[in-house]
């Protein structure tokens, strides 16, 4: 009877795994860490959240997306990527965030990392490592 | 048998040769046509020899030669009495001639002459009112623009449902164009819908429709299918067939209505699949050219990745029947929307240095095009 229980127990498991919706956008996010490294010679080595800001899209970096990202508390550092060179984007993130890094990507290649998204992104990376992530 | 063999092998060859004449060459040069900035336009149209580009900024169309490479006039639009009230601007203009100059905006429709003066004007899509009408009349996303026909003396623009989103089912139920009689200024529907595909499926953003007017036909072409719709202005036949490039290499695959609200989702659909765009009448040579954004991986085999801008733009021609000619794959340094027939062939602009995208609109000093000629001649007509 144990024994069936115990089958029963792991085909629910192994079912469960199954079903578990595929992470789509792992991978690519993943790829912020070599894009960081490759392209502007920066490496994470503390528990870091990297927003990327898709400032090059129509309303994405609008007012209210900007204050949700505000409203949540990063990790120790904190870095920003602004897909394209923004006044109005930067000078938002020089008035909420004290300590931070800023690199723009001037020469477009974030798509070529399959970072090109339509929504603005958090990732928060520890030791190189993609820990979680979301879109704003 | 010995003879029978001989003319079956002949027949086989007779055929080769044949299809060999039917194939379609082109040629390939560019024109640049130099636009004193700034000047951003984001709807055109192509009149022989004129091209009229609207200026959202200023309200003005600006009247370019293409034989003279010059700007030879302009147009002031006066303003829309609705502008007031939400979304101005002119969604979408039809030259008819220097007397009537069809314009659309949110709330109505006029006709002004070349001097700017109103001399008609219609409400439509209940402006003031708290919510839009069951069906709105306009130019969704700026590819569907008014059209109006001097024989029946009628308007002819797009209508969707104003009350079923696009990820609704039922707003793939309402009819894609109407009619008004300017007569008596009612709008009636045309007998024209979408493919059986959008009824039982999501197709995400693949979902815009395309409308091309030959001489006596509305030509419709949707997102997803390679299935097209002609509809006869004067009599109301409909025919509905295939039109599908050759070098389309994958079936449209919907979506999950679960991605309906992810964007990031959506755009790789767009990506991943093959999205028919607008039908190009070529009234110099009685054919028709049909844009394919095909199909592409969103990760290439060396692990960088690809976006909607590098998908291939084909482009097959169809003769007045058609029957497909040719296909021919331009690559990925087209904007496909800036494209139409003229007497030195199909003009398509290329993406430069002096092409900025931003919103929908094109700033730019010169506009490059491509100008592919097709030696239709030679083909079966």
């Amino acid at each position: 009877m144990e024994r069936i229980l115990f089958s029963i127990l792991l085909l629910l498991t192994l079912g469960m795994h199954a079903c578990k919706p595929k992470d789509e956008y792992q991978e690519r996010v993943q790829g912020v860490v070599k894009y960081l490294n490759k392209e502007h010679h920066f490496s994470i080595d503390d528990c870091t959240s990297v927003f990327l800001l898709e400032a090059n899209k129509c309303n994405v970096c609008n007012a209210e997306n900007l204050q949700k990202i505000a409203a949540d508390v990063p990790l120790n550092k904190t870095v920003f990527i602004l897909s394209a060179p923004d006044d109005s984007v930067s000078a938002f993130i020089d008035r909420t965030y004290a300590d931070k890094k800023i690199f723009i990507d001037d020469k477009g290649i974030l798509p070529r990392y399959g970072l090109s998204f339509m929504q603005n992104l958090r990732a928060d990376i520890c030791d190189g490592t993609l820990k979680s992530y979301h879109f704003y | 048998m010995r003879i029978a063999t001989f003319a079956f092998l002949l027949l086989l060859l007779t055929g080769c040769f044949n299809a060999k004449e039917n194939e379609v060459s082109y040629t390939k040069y560019q024109d640049t046509i130099t636009i004193p900035a700034p000047l951003s336009f984001s709807l055109f149209q192509y009149k022989h020899p004129l091209i009229y580009f609207l200026n959202g900024d200023s309200n003005q169309l600006f009247v370019f030669n293409l034989d003279q490479n010059r700007m030879v006039g302009r147009v002031q639009i006066p303003a829309s009495p609705y502008n007031n009230i939400e979304f101005g601007g002119i969604h979408s203009f039809y030259v008819h001639n220097n007397d009537s100059i069809f314009l659309q905006d949110l709330y109505s429709f006029s006709i002004i002459d070349t001097s700017g003066k109103r001399k008609y004007n219609k409400i439509i899509n209940s402006p003031g009112s708290n919510h839009w009408p069951a069906i709105l009349y306009n130019n969704i996303s700026g590819v569907f623009p008014i059209y109006y026909d001097t024989v029946l003396n009628k308007l002819f623009t797009r209508q969707y449902s104003g009350e079923k989103m696009m990820s609704e089912r039922e707003f793939y139920a309402v009819k894609v164009e109407a009619q008004m009689d300017l007569r008596d200024s009612i709008m009636k529907e045309l007998p024209v819908g979408y493919p059986v595909l959008y009824n039982k499926n999501y197709c995400g953003e693949a979902n815009l429709v395309f409308r091309e007017v030959a001489d006596s036909t509305n030509i419709y072409s949707f997102m997803a299918s390679p299935d097209i719709v002609i509809y006869n202005r004067y009599n109301g036949d409909i025919k509905r067939l295939t039109a599908k490039s050759r070098l389309q290499h994958k079936d449209f695959t919907p979506l999950s209505l679960h991605y309906s609200k992810e964007m990031n989702r959506k755009m790789d659909h767009l990506v991943e699949n093959p999205l028919y765009m607008k039908i190009i009448y070529d009234k110099y040579r009685s054919c028709y050219y049909r844009i394919l954004l095909n199909a592409k991986e969103i990760k290439n085999e060396d692990g960088s990745y690809n976006t909607f801008s590098d998908k291939d733009l084909i482009i097959s021609v169809f003769d007045k029947n058609f029957r497909l000619l040719t296909d021919v794959n331009a690559g990925s340094n087209h904007l496909w929307d800036y494209s139409f027939a003229t007497p030195k062939g199909l003009y398509i602009l290329r993406i430069s240095d002096n092409t900025h995208i931003k919103q929908a609109t094109i700033n730019g000093k010169d506009l490059i095009f491509d100008i592919i000629t097709f030696d239709i001649g030679h083909a079966r007509m």
